[in-house]
């Protein structure tokens, strides 16, 4: 089985015995009062074991630690940063003012999402990739952008290159497997744009890793990191090339050539693919 | 003979008495303490919004039932560490309180925790101030009675 026990010892017994049947599951969905859902491979299935209210407030409760308070930011922006590399999203009810998100009064559904841990990055594709100045790794959810982001990050950080590098890891993510390096430093839960800022200031970084951009308008951080002189290692949700050239603000900083390289992840076949393209390539 | 055995009981109603007054003393120590406790749970929420397993292994206590108490809480919710540490001594209007705190903790974000160890600090910083102040006499009166329980009961046997 592809979970650790430390994920094992937040579910219910009754949970852990059905997951115990399946190897590989990639998500484990559940929802009060409904029946939980596994997704394995490629295939979703809802199983006969309906989720009660105490068995979700158990989980989320052990997976905050039982410590609310710590996990409250995070929980109203959708998700509980957890050890070793497991996403675990959160939605409710929530309650707001003026349209922002003041506190969520019931949390319904947990989703927790298992990562990849078993599948190396191509050596020849970290070499070709690590000689280009700004690079964007785009794939769908789940397919291995954080996997590929911390294998550069270990790549980029060993000799020959030793390149000292700042990583804006806003989920926690990119942590969970930290690089025993003191030329690699993390910024854990700092906003993504406060920490380019004071990773430039004060860790004098040569690139910069920043996992899921493009989300918000402001793209002037990013900009003002290529400026500097600052490498820019990004990840962002895409499927294709296409959607990552029809993405506003992914668009403004490949015009603005902050981008020099693209890595696209898909699987076919059970496979990894990568398509490696330059950024003449995407623009033609 | 008689004699030996009247000064073996009276030894040992006042060394009774001296008993109550120790644990007179350890109730409003231990109470210091867990107040102690509280307070570092807020100020570590309220400064570093720390996970509650992280705040009681920072807390440092000289007294060995508050570490037995904090023991049991990594392992356990605070009903059970309350049950499970036998030589934890507070009044028992203390230990409601403390129970109530417990199982309120971790339960909400972090500006109604702040609000809530606030709350509770303030009733419980009552309750030891009160059992601090009636310590001093309940000791001193624990002793006194227990010497002139075994005085009275020396005469009568005599």
């Amino acid at each position: 089985m592809n979970i650790t026990p430390k994920l094992l010892d937040c579910l219910p017994l009754e949970m852990k015995r059905i997951i115990n049947n399946y190897e590989a599951i990639n998500e484990i969905r559940i929802s009060k009062g409904c029946p939980m859902g596994l997704t394995v491979g490629n295939k979703t299935l809802i199983t006969d074991y309906v989720v009660s209210g105490d068995e979700l407030e158990f989980c989320l409760q052990r997976i905050c630690k039982s410590s609310m308070h710590t996990y409250f930011d995070s929980i109203k922006k959708g998700y509980i940063p957890f050890d070793e590399g497991y996403r675990i999203g959160v939605c409710g009810k929530a309650v707001t003012d003026d349209g922002n998100i003041r506190n969520i009064s019931e949390i319904t559904s947990i989703n927790i999402r298992i990562p990849t841990r078993n599948y190396k990055v191509p050596k020849a594709l970290l070499n070709t990739v690590s000689h280009s100045n700004g690079i964007l790794v785009y794939s769908p959810a789940n397919i291995g952008k954080t996997t590929f982001l911390k294998a550069l990050i270990n790549h980029l950080s060993s000799p020959p290159h030793n390149k000292r590098m700042s990583v804006i890891d806003c989920k926690g993510e990119l942590y969970t497997h930290k690089n025993n390096s003191s030329i690699v430093d993390y910024f854990v839960g700092y906003p993504k744009y406060d920490a380019i800022n004071m990773a430039i200031q004060n860790m004098s970084p040569e690139i910069i890793v920043c996992d899921e951009i493009g989300l918000t308008d402001d793209v002037s951080p990013f900009v003002e990191c290529a400026n500097c002189g600052v490498c820019l290692i990004c990840s962002a949700h895409a499927v294709n090339s296409k959607q990552i050239m029809s993405r506003k603000n992914i668009r403004k900083l490949i015009d603005l050539g902050v981008f020099e390289a693209f890595v696209g992840i898909k699987i076919s076949h059970g496979e990894r693919i990568y398509d490696f393209k330059k950024r003449e390539d995407l623009i033609s | 003979m008689k004699t030996l055995g009247l000064l073996i009981v009276f030894l040992s109603i006042v060394s009774y008495g001296f008993v109550i007054s120790r644990s007179t003393k350890n109730e409003a120590v231990q109470s210091k303490e867990l107040l102690r406790l509280m307070i570092h749970i807020k100020d570590q929420i309220k400064h570093f919004n720390k996970p509650l397993g992280d705040i009681y292994t920072s807390f440092e206590s000289e007294n060995s039932a508050i570490n037995t108490f904090l023991h049991n809480l990594c392992i356990t919710d605070w009903d059970n560490a309350l049950e499970n540490t036998e030589n934890l001594q507070t009044s028992s209007k203390c230990k409601s309180i403390i129970r109530e705190f417990g199982k309120k903790l971790g339960k909400n974000d972090y500006t109604s925790q702040i609000e809530m160890c606030d709350y509770y600090i303030n009733i419980f910083e009552k309750e030891v101030e009160l059992l601090c102040s009636l310590s001093p006499q309940k000791t001193k009166i624990s002793i006194s009675l227990a010497f002139y329980a075994g005085l009275l009961l020396l005469i009568i046997m005599w």
